[in-house]
């Protein structure tokens, strides 16, 4: 099948089925379409990697202004144009509606600027306006292969709620808005994708409609719709001094422009607020409220990743200017540093899933700051192997919410009886973002070494986080394994798990497995391409580098696995705690990182420092044109 | 030299280092008593401590604790082949750091306060030395302008470029080595002996003998810093690094009493990382100015 | 002898309990672990640990309350283990015996294998003690070698 279609299918495709499932009045009939729609876009996302890879090309691009369905012409340009106002427009009425004046100011600063641009460019095409290459093609795949398998899983978790039509559409739409996002060259175009993101954020956020939902939903509102003012800017910009809106065009011209410089600042800084960067994250923290699906595809395949997948992108043009690759660096080692502290102090999983989430996206922008061709590889494998793990960890904590009433961390002791199952996820999901050898491990293995190459600062607050990073996983997994007298009781409780959480989890476990095991093929087929196409050199690519890793990998799975085998416990063996002596039930010390420093006072030095990075990115971007 | 000869060397450094770690952790406790005026123990009493505990019956709690004590082992004695096998700096001080962690859940898995309160506290010594240790490799690494193990003992002047580093990593071996001020995780007074303590008979050998390869590693990283083209002269100032090392870490165990965590933690995330960043400091400006 | 049965008899570690007793072995026992004796000289350690500990050293005549923990000490304890009550109350009760509240020694609650008598027994016959329990314990293996043979 032609690429270009499938890309198109791949942002249609859901959007379709979302409203159609909308329209739909049985939940039964809903529940079809939308699992329909999950398989046909794992496939379609699939087939689309298997026409790249044979074609052999690097890149492929397609002019889709207008398509011709049944022989009518769809001006899919105007199309954009006109949906991206009405989007403004919508916008502008949420801030009435809440009676919020940032959000009426944000959508009038996009809704201007844009008008303007519209009005200039009328007539003004961009070619090729579908752009499909290897980065394209990964987050394509991970948008529609995780995102599907949590809207899947959203099947069960949303069983009972009342507003489920409209959750599902508004989670399928976001899928399609992502993909298209991926698939655009057209800045214009991009930027509607982007918005929708946003929109599709709030919408899933408000989702339970009660106060602190309505707040969260605002707060996240505001800040990304800030970061679509940046992106507004940059985009009129970049229209003004190169004539232009092509995205590649725009990254091939190297920076000679007057003003280039400006424009890639402030898409960074758009960037920012959509990964929810220190000191943006407070949105993501606050988004915690949504029920887990949305939090898991806000987490992992959507959202926070358009945010380090434009920065990837646009990493070429970052390394313009070297300060700018120093900062965007520094902003990611804060991330990084900041939120592992913070996260060691929380009990609440979902909240320590959402630093962690904040800092893995820290370890992948300092990756873009490094911006050497080890660092970007690093970026996109660490994207990789995050969208899973994380998933998979959001998944997990959503079914022990559900299975027994709980988020705090302190009480999963016993899970690994109670829950084996969801226990066993939940740790590969932990080992494979946190240790050796699996995937995510790798990534960091990479950024060290590319960090090495000269950016002492970002090395030190790297090796700090990391260390932190190792504690508070560490803490979880522990008391996940930790189990108690009753475990070994005949009577012990079992919960019976729903096919649908059995299938979905265990689907994210092989993929994790899988992946890590691959993770060579994962980086010669998938990164390498990018790679090379935009540094003309691939550094991973001789297998003994990454040799040592499957080792390790085999070595794990042989230790569980001969151990569980060969170490008999008979009835003999078996001991009892010591406690002095003493034999009674107690309660576990659990918060041994007790809040001696207060949360907030750690998250206002992080983000103040932040700001000023922030604030010296955007300095960097006007002085370098003004001296 | 030969492949088969240089394998024969590596198969036997990497059985017999963990046995020469035990003792000269023997060799520590006398040198230790001597200290207190006492004779101390026969040179061997590590040994026989760690045959004693393997012919002890298996008591357990239950088999994620045994599985997550032998990772701690196998993870810690594959870093220690990596070593051997001159590869990736970097790779072998994750493994090494996986190790560790896997310790530390080892004995989180059993529902014992003791074992918890000395698995929190063992974590809490991973986040106070790990980035001391880490950035001490980066910047052997650096300066040495490679990672690989077998690379760096090509280079011969480490020492005399990075002797604040050497001064890091012996802050990091006390508190490798479960030493005072900083051996808040086994604190045997308080905690008896915290991650290690519903560890029993064979199991607790399995922990042993891993720290053993730990402490082989650490060693092994203190052996990078002097290279000579001679060999004797080479092996006989790698003995004297290792010799100097011990013994300040011996005398500061001997004379100083238990500090807390919190105190740990403030002094390699000051210390620890300042004495590096001095170093790093000291060798760019030497760069600029041209000396090297 | 194997290596492992050779090294059981050069490394005890202690663990010492209190059943209830005045302190007054409890004292000589502490000045047994003081550099003047220097027990380590024998492999001697003090785990203050059941699970790691070899020889349990047992002082006090065993109050009731005290009992079913001395029985849960000793049965954290892995094979093989001794056990050596150390003073005369932990040997017979001592001055506390018939007492209404006391088990009369250790060996009415758990196996002992060496008794050290004495109100308070000296660090010296603490350590002969230890001594004793080890060439018990090399007997018992002698034995088993023995039986082995003979089978």
């Amino acid at each position: 099948m032609n690429a270009g279609l499938l890309a198109l299918l791949l942002v249609f495709l859901p959007v379709l089925m979302g409203l159609l499932s909308l329209a739909a009045r049985k939940i039964s009939v809903q529940k079809a379409v939308v699992g329909i729609m999950a398989i046909t876009m794992v496939l379609l996302s699939l087939a689309l990697f298997w026409e790249m890879y044979s074609t052999g090309a690097d890149v492929l691009s397609f002019d889709a202004d207008e398509i011709l369905i049944a022989g009518v012409g769809i001006p899919i340009s105007l199309l954009i144009a006109a949906l991206d106002f009405a989007l403004m427009a919508y916008f502008i009425f949420i801030g009435v509606q809440y009676r919020n004046t940032v959000v009426i100011i944000f959508g009038l600063l996009q809704l201007i600027p844009l008008g303007i641009l519209e009005a200039m460019e009328f007539g003004h095409t961009v070619s090729p306006s579908i752009v499909i290459d290897y980065l394209a093609v990964i987050m394509a795949l991970v948008i529609s292969i995780v995102g599907s398998i949590i809207i899947v899983y959203a099947l069960k978790y949303m069983d009972e709620d009342q507003r489920q039509a409209r959750f599902f559409a508004v989670m399928t739409i976001f899928l399609g808005a992502m993909n298209g996002a991926v698939f655009s060259n057209n800045l214009l175009w991009l930027f509607f994708f982007w918005e929708v993101t946003t929109l599709c954020c709030f919408l899933l956020i408000r989702h339970e409609r009660t106060k602190e939902a309505n707040e969260s939903a605002l707060r996240a509102l505001i800040y990304t719709l800030g970061g679509g003012v940046a992106f507004a800017f940059a985009i009129v910009l970049i229209f003004t001094q190169m004539e232009t809106l092509s995205l590649e065009e725009v990254l091939v011209s190297g920076g000679i422009a007057a003003w280039a410089i400006a424009p890639v600042a402030l898409m960074a800084l758009a960037a920012f607020t959509k990964a929810a960067q220190v000191p943006f994250q407070s949105w993501l923290l606050g988004a915690m409220i949504a029920p887990t699906p949305v939090s898991a595809l806000l987490h992992s395949s959507t959202m926070v990743k358009l945010g380090v997948y434009l920065l990837i992108r646009i990493s070429p043009a970052i390394a313009w200017e070297t300060s700018l690759m120093w900062l965007v660096a520094s902003v990611g080692a804060i991330s990084f540093l900041g939120t592992a502290i913070l996260a060691v102090m929380q009990t609440n999983a979902k909240r320590v899933l959402a630093y962690s989430t904040i800092g893995n996206l820290g370890l992948i922008i300092m990756c873009v700051g490094i911006n050497t061709s080890f660092a970007i590889s690093a970026a996109i494998v660490l994207l990789i192997f995050h969208a899973v793990s994380k998933a998979l960890l959001f998944m997990t904590v959503g079914v022990v919410k559900h299975e027994a009433q709980t988020l705090d961390i302190e009480e999963m002791e016993n899970l690994r009886c109670k829950l084996p199952f969801v226990a066993g996820a939940m740790l590969i999901g932990i080992f494979t973002i946190m240790l050796p050898p699996f995937g995510m491990f790798a990534g960091k293995w990479l950024i060290v070494e590319a960090a090495s190459s000269g950016f002492p600062i970002v090395i030190l607050l790297l090796a700090i986080g990391s260390a932190v990073t190792a504690l508070y996983y560490a803490k979880w997994m522990g008391r996940i394994m930790t189990v108690g007298a009753t475990c070994d009781l005949p009577a012990a409780v079992k919960s019976k798990l729903s096919k649908i959480y059995k299938i979905t989890l265990g689907a994210l476990v092989a993929c994790a497995i899988a992946l890590s095991l691959l993770i060579f093929q994962v980086v010669q087929y998938l990164v390498n391409p990018y790679i090379l196409s935009v540094f003309g050199e691939t550094p991973l690519s001789d297998f003994e580098a990454v040799l040592p890793l499957i080792v390790m990998l085999v070595l794990f799975g042989g230790v569980v696995l001969l151990t569980m085998k060969f170490v008999k416990i008979r009835p003999d063996m078996v001991s009892t705690s010591y406690m002095g002596g003493e034999n009674f039930e107690y309660k576990l010390a659990g918060a041994y990182y007790d809040k001696r420093v207060p949360d907030a006072g750690v998250t206002y030095i992080f983000n103040f420092v932040a700001t000023i990075v922030v604030v010296a990115m955007l300095m960097v971007a006007l002085l370098t044109e003004v001296i | 030299m030969d492949w088969w000869v240089l394998l024969a060397i590596q198969i036997a450094i990497i059985v017999l280092a963990p046995f020469l770690a035990a003792i000269l952790l023997g060799l520590d406790r006398i040198i230790t008593a001597r200290m207190q005026n006492r004779v101390g123990p026969p040179v061997l009493q590590v040994l026989y401590d760690f045959f004693k505990l393997i012919g002890k019956k298996p008591m357990l709690l239950n088999r994620p604790q045994v599985i997550f004590a032998v990772l701690y082992l196998m993870f810690v004695a594959f870093a220690f082949v990596l070593f051997v096998l001159g590869l990736d700096l970097i790779i072998i001080f994750f493994a090494a750091a996986a190790g560790s962690v896997f310790l530390a859940v080892g004995a989180f898995t059993v529902r014992s306060p003791y074992s918890h309160m000395g698995a929190n506290r063992e974590l809490l010594q991973i986040a106070a030395y790990e980035p001391v240790f880490l950035l001490a490799l980066l910047l052997i690494g650096i300066q040495a302008g490679s990672f690989n193990v077998a690379d760096l003992y090509a280079v011969g002047d480490l020492m005399i470029l990075l002797p604040l580093v050497f001064v890091a990593l012996i802050a990091v071996l006390v508190i490798k080595l479960q030493k005072s001020p900083y051996d808040v995780a086994t604190a045997h007074q308080e905690i008896v002996s915290g991650p290690y303590i519903e560890y029993s008979g064979p199991y607790l050998a399995i922990t042993k003998l891993g720290h053993w390869y730990e402490f082989a590693l650490m060693l092994g990283v203190i052996t990078l810093f002097f290279n000579s083209d001679n060999i004797v002269v080479s092996i006989i100032v790698k003995i004297a690094l290792i010799a100097v090392a011990m013994l300040v870490v011996q005398v500061i165990d001997n004379v100083t009493a238990r500090l807390t965590k919190e105190r740990m933690l403030k002094f390699t995330a000051t210390f620890g990382i300042i004495v590096i960043a001095a170093n790093y400091a000291i060798i760019v400006v030497l760069q600029n100015v041209g000396v090297i | 002898m194997s290596i492992i049965e050779k090294s059981r008899l050069k490394s005890p570690w202690l663990l010492h309990f209190d059943t209830g007793s005045c302190n007054g072995c409890d004292i000589e026992i502490l000045a047994c672990l003081t550099p003047r004796f220097d027990i380590e000289r024998f492999g001697i350690l003090n785990k203050g640990n059941p699970k790691h500990a070899d020889v349990l050293v047992v002082t006090g005549p065993v109050s009731k309350r005290a009992k079913e923990r001395l029985k849960r000490l000793y049965e954290q304890m892995p094979e093989p283990k001794l056990v050596i009550a150390v003073g005369t109350c932990a040997c017979t009760g001592g001055v506390f015996h018939n007492c209404y509240n006391i088990e009369q020694g250790i060996d009415k609650v758990i196996p002992v294998d060496v008794y050290v008598p004495g109100c308070a027994a000296k660090p010296e016959a603490i350590i002969d003690g230890v001594i004793t329990a080890l060439g018990k314990l090399q007997k018992l293996q002698e034995e088993s070698h023995k039986k082995k043979g003979a089978k």
